[in-house]
Formats: structure tokens, C-alpha cells, sequence
């Protein structure tokens, strides 16, 4: 049964494994503080320990948010006829998510600022896509736009040059590099080494 | 179509489309040669990409279609959703991906594109999309290395030096799709029917091999 308890009353749990970031924390307080009702329907689940303190088991996020949304009581729950193992497991299961999202459904039939207010993570990269632009241009020059070119080289200078193609290979930013359309490895690798040689001559 | 015809695509930077591609596309890597990327947004966030460039043997890629010229035609090499897009995203966003191109790049004539029959699908969208079947091939390049990853022995050959010892070719086909944007294009290889798909047992869908009832 639902108790009603002065929010000073109830302690977060020294142990509680779970965190909040803060931009969520905030989403938390906003929803508490234009819909406290919610809390009557899913009570905190607390244990009383020997001073007659409430220690929250489920529900620390929200005492914190409902604290910092200026609440002077929150209906609980007592869990007290659990022993010490049935209350850690409790504490690990209550915050277990084994469904999952339908997106697609979310996606459809839910109203998005809605649901982003109310906490839910959607997915895709935030990006902001309001500078982006729809038009582009591609190279339409009618001839092979990929040279070669023949260097001579002592063989010292080539060992050089090919372990310093294989190094950069192995860096991200030869995962991003400029290659202008060229699927030439060691070419896009050659060229990212000298043109960090031109950055690090400004 | 839904909220399919909400989404916005727009060219997105190579650094955020290979993100994505890393994060969504079922190889879990991107290719050097896109040169090209549309982003696919939904309520202001960006569900999908798709990636164009040039073919890897682009040599051997021009003359699938009468008279190309060197900068004529252009490859779909990645396209990559997350779960989010609702049903139909994919033949829009190929559809008005197609569009941009035709009025930015107008010498582009024509689009080539692989469905991977290994591991993703026998090109489902690509049909739908209006693209035409062109060769089917068993696989003879995707490789599964001796550490679980997959990998394409042509790329590798051309780019990082993987050792392939070990590694087993992966059973099922390479399904190659041409879409004319210049309908007066004449192909310089055979239209096959889609039926052959399903005759030769390349029918797949999202990694699972199926049997079409069509």
C-alpha cells in the first residue's frame, strides 16, 4: 500500500549503482514538476532502516529530481518484509530493461517533442541539418582524373616512404582522408602525409 | 508511404556519413571512394545515409553501358538506415537521392549499385527503385577472415594488405543493379528478369536467405 512520507524523511541509497547526466536529470525534474501524479502510480519502493530513515530501493533518480522540483512528500512503497538479498537483487531488476523499442512505431504515432522532453533517447546523429544544403557539384571532366607519377629513390628513401605510408595507414585520419575519388591506398596515404607536412609548416 | 515523405535528404560531410555507415551499415565499414553523401533526416536527426562514388574498377564498370565517359556514371556504394526510418524510407530517399544528382551532376547518366547476397539482401530496394538487375554472381570476394570479420579481397588487394589465410569465401550471390537516369542509355549488358533471382537461390532479405512467394 501507498504511504505518503516527507521527503526529508527519505534517503537515496548509499549503494545505488545507477547514475543520471545532467541534461536527463533536468528532463526528469520538468516532467515530475508538470506531471507529479505520476509518482502516486509508480510509488518509491524504500526499506526503513534503524533511525526510521526511508532508503530508497527503486526510485533514487526520482527522489532527486522530485527534491530539486521543491516536493515536500512522495508516496512509497515498504519493501522491509524482503531480506538483504532479495533487496539487492531488487535493486539491479527494477532497473533491468529487457524490451525494446519499436521505432518505427515511435516514429509514426508519437508526437516526437513530446517524446524527446519526456526523456525518451531517440535514435539517429544529432546533426544539425538546418545549414546543410541540397546542392552539390561532381567532377565532370571527360578524362581519367587519376595520375601517375615515377619518383626515383635511393633504397633507403623508399624503405622510408612505404613505412610511412604503412604508419599513416593505421590512423584515423586516413580513415577520413581526401581522396578525391582515388581508391589508390598508398596515393591517399602519400598525399595525407604531405598534407600534414603543409599543416605543420603554417 | 506514412512519414516517409517527411524525411529530408541533404549532402552531409564524408566524416558524418562514415560514422553512420560504420555505426549502421551491416559491414560496419565505409569506402574510400565516396565522394558523395546524402543524409536521410528525420525529426532533426539524421537516420540514414547514402554514399556515392566512384567504382573501385571503375575501368571495367564503364562499359556496362553504351558510349559512358570517364565522369558518366557514378556508384551507390553505401546506403545505410537506422531502425527509425519508417517502411518505404529507403526506394524515397534512393529516389530523391537520384533526383539531386540529375539536377546537379547532369552528366551523370547512370547509377550502378551491388546488393550483397551474402550477407544483406539480393537488392529488394534497388528493384523497387527502378534500378535493373544486371548480373548475378556467386561470391568469389567477400571473405570471412579467421577472426570473424568480413572482408572484400578486390578492396583489399587495391588498399590494406590483408592476410586472407584462413579465410573462407562466403556462401550466397552478388546481385549488380544499374538505374538509367538517361533513359536513352543503352546498356551494353543483359537485363535479367527478377525471377532469376529466386531460380538460381540468391533470394535474401535482411541477412536471412528466404524463399520468395511472388
Amino acid at each position: 500500500m501507498n504511504m505518503k512520507i516527507k521527503t526529508y524523511k527519505i534517503k537515496s541509497n548509499p549503494n545505488n549503482p545507477r547514475l543520471i547526466k545532467d541534461d536527463k536529470f533536468r528532463k526528469l525534474v520538468k516532467s515530475i514538476r508538470e506531471f507529479p501524479e505520476m509518482l502516486e502510480k509508480r510509488p518509491l519502493v524504500c526499506s526503513k532502516d534503524e533511525e526510521g530513515n526511508y532508503i530508497v530501493l527503486g526510485g533514487n533518480m526520482r527522489l532527486k529530481a522530485s527534491k530539486e522540483a521543491g516536493l515536500k512528500e512522495m508516496p512509497i512503497i515498504l519493501a522491509d518484509d524482503w531480506n538483504e538479498a532479495q533487496k539487492k537483487e531488487f535493486i539491479i531488476k527494477d532497473n533491468v530493461g529487457f524490451g525494446q523499442w519499436n521505432w518505427d512505431d515511435i516514429a509514426n504515432e508519437w508526437d516526437q517533442e513530446n517524446i524527446q522532453d519526456w526523456g525518451l533517447d531517440l535514435p539517429g546523429f544529432d546533426i544539425d541539418g538546418s545549414e546543410l544544403d541540397t546542392e552539390f557539384s561532381l567532377d565532370d571532366s571527360e578524362k581519367d582524373a587519376i595520375q601517375k607519377n615515377t619518383f626515383t629513390l635511393s633504397d633507403e628513401q623508399s624503405e622510408e616512404i612505404h613505412k610511412a605510408i604503412t604508419e599513416v595507414k593505421k590512423t584515423d585520419e586516413f580513415k577520413y582522408c581526401e581522396t578525391f575519388g582515388n581508391t589508390n591506398s598508398n596515393g591517399n596515404a602519400l598525399y595525407l602525409i604531405i598534407m600534414q607536412w603543409a599543416e605543420q609548416k603554417k | 508511404m506514412g512519414r516517409a515523405k517527411e524525411i529530408k535528404i541533404k549532402v552531409i560531410p564524408s566524416k558524418i556519413a562514415n560514422e553512420f555507415v560504420k555505426k549502421y551499415h551491416y559491414s560496419k565499414s565505409f569506402t574510400l571512394g565516396s565522394v558523395l553523401h546524402f543524409g536521410a533526416f528525420l525529426d532533426n536527426k539524421l537516420h540514414g545515409v547514402l554514399s556515392y562514388g566512384n567504382s573501385i574498377d571503375k575501368r571495367n564498370c564503364i562499359g556496362f553501358v553504351k558510349g559512358t565517359k570517364w565522369n558518366e556514371f557514378i556508384e551507390l556504394n553505401r546506403m545505410a538506415f537506422d531502425d527509425y526510418l519508417p517502411k518505404n524510407s529507403e526506394s524515397r530517399c534512393i529516389a530523391i537521392s537520384i533526383k539531386l544528382i540529375k539536377k546537379n551532376a547532369p552528366h551523370i547518366k547512370w547509377i550502378l549499385s551491388y546488393a550483397d547476397g551474402t550477407q544483406c539482401g539480393d537488392g529488394t530496394i534497388y528493384r523497387a527503385s527502378g534500378f535493373y538487375l544486371t548480373n548475378i554472381n556467386k561470391n568469389s570476394t567477400i571473405y570471412k577472415m579467421k577472426d570473424g570479420s568480413i572482408k572484400a579481397k578486390h578492396y583489399s588487394s587495391k588498399t590494406v594488405k590483408f592476410d586472407f589465410k584462413g579465410a573462407t569465401a562466403m556462401k550466397g550471390f552478388q546481385l549488380r543493379y544499374i538505374y538509367l537516369i538517361d533513359k536513352k542509355s543503352k546498356l551494353n549488358v543483359p537485363i535479367i528478369p527478377f525471377e532469376k533471382i529466386k531460380e538460381v537461390g540468391a533470394s535474401m532479405y535482411k541477412g536471412e536467405k528466404i524463399e520468395r512467394c511472388n
